[in-house]
């Protein structure tokens, strides 16, 4: 189906709406049209073969058609990644490209679709998916930074002992931005960059995405002994430290890829022993501030909201069990994201839930990365009527073309008649739960709205009534959407679509917001929920212990039983005055808050009573260690609890 | 080492992309131009010995990234800034316009004792192409009073390409941030000296 093709464009596709005006943010067209032409010094050295300088006389000319290549791709990435969109520097990667994709059958020698892909294998499986992202400015890069710091003071002792940690900062943020943003290109010999970035391609997954690392530990480690040298003999400081690194980088030896492989079997060097630390990186309050701003402003959240969603998204993350998953790049799968997004937006069912998974966009590894997650979420859960109504529209138009045909009409149906399902059924359960578990038999479902009003018996079998359900009613709006075809083209265009729902109370209703449906008259409630004996969701309310959007310092006092049910699997919407969560009431995540927001407020009240978890490390461990739970996530925790205190 | 107890200063060139940043750099150090230079990535420095008042001074001067996605390099690169230079096109007005976000992304970043009267300095490049001219003289001079009326900000306006101006620009940002720093060595003496002999190392750009 076209909707599985969504992220995977096709290069064509592409190409033709790079050409359409705006599809390339402006920002980003006008730095590639600077880029382009300062790439002749690289052209030549990796297109023609010929070593030149600074201080050379080009002829560029000959260079136009590669250039105009170097433009196309770099204008077609920024239209399949509007997120990162074009990154300084990479007209000079893809110089290095087309003298490395090669392609005999084409008469300048590489083909640009070829070389576009292996850049988006680059971009999107070797990188986190917020390296080179425009906002936060290159966050997922400056985690890196830190993590490269971090593996020098943990790898390479003897350097790091004689830079001061400012200098150790300093330095290798320095070479971070000279060799990560560019992947290597212009920074290491030919060879070496060939070795480099065949290793990075044809290596396992797991080792290509951390290479990046091991060659630069490789490098400083070759420097070490030259830097060391220039500490102690000149009283050199960091800025020479990084002049050096970058002078053995230049002149490092040839056979890069042997000894990539062998380096990080020395360093042990494993992707997850990378993500454990990045994941610790990630929860410095500057980056997670940084996340807040860059959301706020561009979300319907406010930012107490998102600090509470980004504290939870951390959470879902630390204590998922890693053993099911291979990675967690910043990142959370299909599968856990399922249960989350029933919760949250339990009025989309699962037949909509494969197409929603597409809207948020997942990276190549198909995880969702808190950014994405949150301006999915604002729309949906907080979105105008218009938002929710462009989205989805979008849902079905996977391919841009600004209209929907039968085919994907009929699945929006489908969707459609789902959520109005839902939606009843949501608005019932907020009577308490006993009355939904006690209702009697045999009532009438009475729909919403007068000209669609279908009485349908309640028979025993409650599967046969979803049934007769799912067969009636997305005809129904079927109809409601080829009536909305107001020039009879069997295509339904946003415009129509538009004006149709918003005169229409069936869709209407749909996209209703959940606290308005409450207050609405309770005529338009069903007398009794379907799904209430069922496995299906169950939408109850339930009072947070943050209402008021301040994290607790400490947690009440929780017995196990309470927490154990708690954790159980009874799906909940925590839902304080349109406050979203990602998560059912864990122990476990009050526990994980309080670790969180400790450091700014440490003091510990006398008055609580003894069962209290008191804010201070002991009884945290104790108190967490004494729970039978995956060690590895246990470790999790408690060493984010070391980082955020130090 | 033969010169102990030099001075060094650290001064950063900042402005959008394209406005001659690296030029100016390697037209004050080496006295060369080019049009071949590559897009900078993070930062890169050159390193100049000079004489102020008979002070031998060591600037290290830094080059860096224009994509705004760049503007933060990490607080570690920017602590210890002496003097910043700030960079615009004359022929490019968003340029000029961005100097503000620059500047206070810069302050942001290094967060001197005293921000107001941190030593900036303001250079319009690319007055060799005068007939495209697209910000005028009296515009810049606004803005510096702007920014600090009782010490407007020194500015320039240079030219890379033929070397206008270059010389005098860095010369008064090197008396700036000297005559600053000394200030400020009343309250903390190693704030700006750095015990470096280093300076006799190779001082060559990295491309």
């Amino acid at each position: 189906m076209a909707l599985a093709a969504r992220s995977n464009r096709s290069f064509r596709d592409l190409s033709r709406r790079s050409l359409l005006p705006g599809a390339v943010l402006e920002a980003d067209a006008r730095q590639i049209e600077l880029d382009v032409p300062r790439t002749g010094l690289s052209l030549y050295r990796y297109v023609l073969h010929i070593p030149a300088t600074e201080d050379d006389v080009l002829d560029l000319t000959i260079l136009k058609p590669q250039m105009d290549s170097i433009k196309r791709i770099l204008m077609v990435y920024a239209v399949r990644n509007v997120r990162v969109g074009y990154v300084q520097g990479h007209a000079d990667v893809v110089s290095f490209l087309l003298g490395k994709v090669l392609d005999d059958t084409n008469a300048l020698g590489y083909n640009e679709e070829h070389v576009f892909w292996v850049y988006c294998i680059i971009m999107e499986r070797i990188f986190p998916s917020d390296f080179f992202a425009r906002m936060p400015k290159l966050q997922g890069f400056h985690v890196d930074m830190d993590v490269l710091a971090k593996l020098i003071q943990l790898k390479l002792p003897r350097l790091a002992q004689v830079l001061p940690e400012s200098d150790l900062q300093c330095m290798s943020s320095l070479l971070a931005f000279k060799w990560f943003i560019t992947v290597f290109v212009g920074e290491v010999p030919d060879k070496a960059l060939n070795g480099y970035w065949e290793y990075m391609l044809t290596a396992t997954p797991s080792a290509g995405a951390i290479a990046h690392f091991v060659m630069a530990l490789m490098i400083l480690d070759a420097a070490t002994d030259d830097i060391i040298d220039s500490i102690t003999q000149d009283d050199g400081d960091a800025s020479f430290a990084y002049k050096i690194a970058l002078e053995h980088a230049a002149y490092m030896d040839d056979e890069v890829f042997d000894n990539l492989k062998t380096k990080a079997e020395s360093y042990a060097l494993t992707e997850e022993a990378i993500e454990a630390i990045r994941v610790n990186v990630r929860v410095n309050p500057h980056y997670m501030e940084q996340e807040v701003c860059a959301l706020h402003g561009i979300t319907h959240f406010d930012r107490s909201q998102l600090e509470q969603l980004q504290l939870e998204f951390q959470f879902i993350l630390r204590t998922t069990n890693r053993n099911n998953l291979p990675k967690l790049a910043g990142g959370i799968n299909k599968e856990i994201l399922r249960p989350i997004l029933a919760r949250v937006i339990p009025e989309w069912g699962p037949k909509s839930m494969d197409q929603l998974f597409e809207v948020l966009q997942p990276d190549a590894r198909g995880h969702v990365d808190f950014q994405r997650l949150m301006l999915a979420l604002s729309v949906l859960c907080k979105g105008t009527l218009e938002e929710k109504l462009r989205l989805c529209f979008d849902l079905y138009d996977a391919e841009k073309l600004g209209h929907l045909d039968v085919e994907q009409m009929i699945l929006m149906a489908g969707s459609l008649c789902e959520m109005y399902h839902n939606k009843l059924t949501a608005t019932d359960t907020t009577a308490p739960p006993t009355t939904t578990t006690t209702t009697k038999k045999n009532n009438k479902y009475r729909s919403a709205s007068a000209d669609t009003a279908q009485i349908i018996d309640d028979e025993d079998d409650k599967s046969a009534i979803f049934d007769r359900f799912g067969r009636v009613l997305p005809t129904a709006f079927m109809q409601k959407l080829l009536r909305m075809d107001a020039d009879c083209d069997r295509k339904l265009s946003f415009k129509e679509w538009y004006q149709g729902a918003i005169t229409e109370p069936l869709i209407l209703r749909c996209f209703e917001d959940e606290d308005e449906a409450i207050a609405a008259p309770t005529s338009r409630r069903p007398s009794r929920s379907f799904w209430a004996e069922d496995k299906q969701p169950i939408v109850l309310r339930r009072r947070s212990n943050s209402s008021d959007g301040v994290l607790p310092i400490r947690s009440p006092p929780i017995s196990r039983e309470k927490a154990l049910s708690a954790a159980s699997d009874t799906p909940y919407k925590r839902k304080d005055g349109g406050r979203i969560s990602l998560l059912s009431p864990t122990t476990e995540f009050e526990l994980f808050s309080a670790t969180m927001t400790m450091s700014s407020q440490p003091t510990v009240t006398p008055e609580d009573d003894q069962e209290s978890v008191e804010a201070n490390a002991t009884p945290f461990y104790e108190e967490v260690e004494s729970r039978p739970r995956n060690p590895d996530s246990l470790c999790q925790v408690a060493w984010c609890y070391g980082c955020v205190i130090s | 080492m033969a010169h102990r107890k030099k001075v060094l200063l650290k001064v950063i060139i900042l402005g959008d992309s394209g406005v001659g940043k690296t030029s100016l750099m390697n037209q004050y150090v080496n006295q060369k131009f080019s049009n071949q230079y590559k897009a900078t990535i993070g930062a890169d420095f050159l390193t100049k010995e000079i004489t102020i008042d008979e002070k031998l001074v060591t600037m290290q001067i830094w080059d860096t990234a224009g994509q705004e996605r760049f503007q933060s390099l990490g607080v570690a690169f920017y602590r210890g800034a002496d003097a910043c230079v700030l960079v615009y096109d004359i022929t490019n007005p968003i340029s000029f316009e961005k100097l503000d976000s620059w500047r206070d992304e810069f302050l942001a970043q290094a967060g001197p004792r005293d921000p107001e009267n941190f030593p900036f300095i303001v250079l319009g490049n690319k007055v060799d192409q005068e007939n495209e001219r697209r910000v005028p003289t009296q515009k810049i001079e606004l803005w510096c009073k702007a920014k600090n009326a009782q010490q407007p900000m020194s500015f320039f306006e240079t030219s890379a390409k033929e070397a206008t101006g270059v010389e005098e620009a860095f010369q008064t940002i090197a008396k700036i941030a000297l005559q600053k720093g000394q200030d400020d060595d009343i309250f903390v003496p190693a704030a700006t000296i750095d015990l470096s002999g280093a300076a006799t190392k190779s001082s060559g750009g990295c491309c």
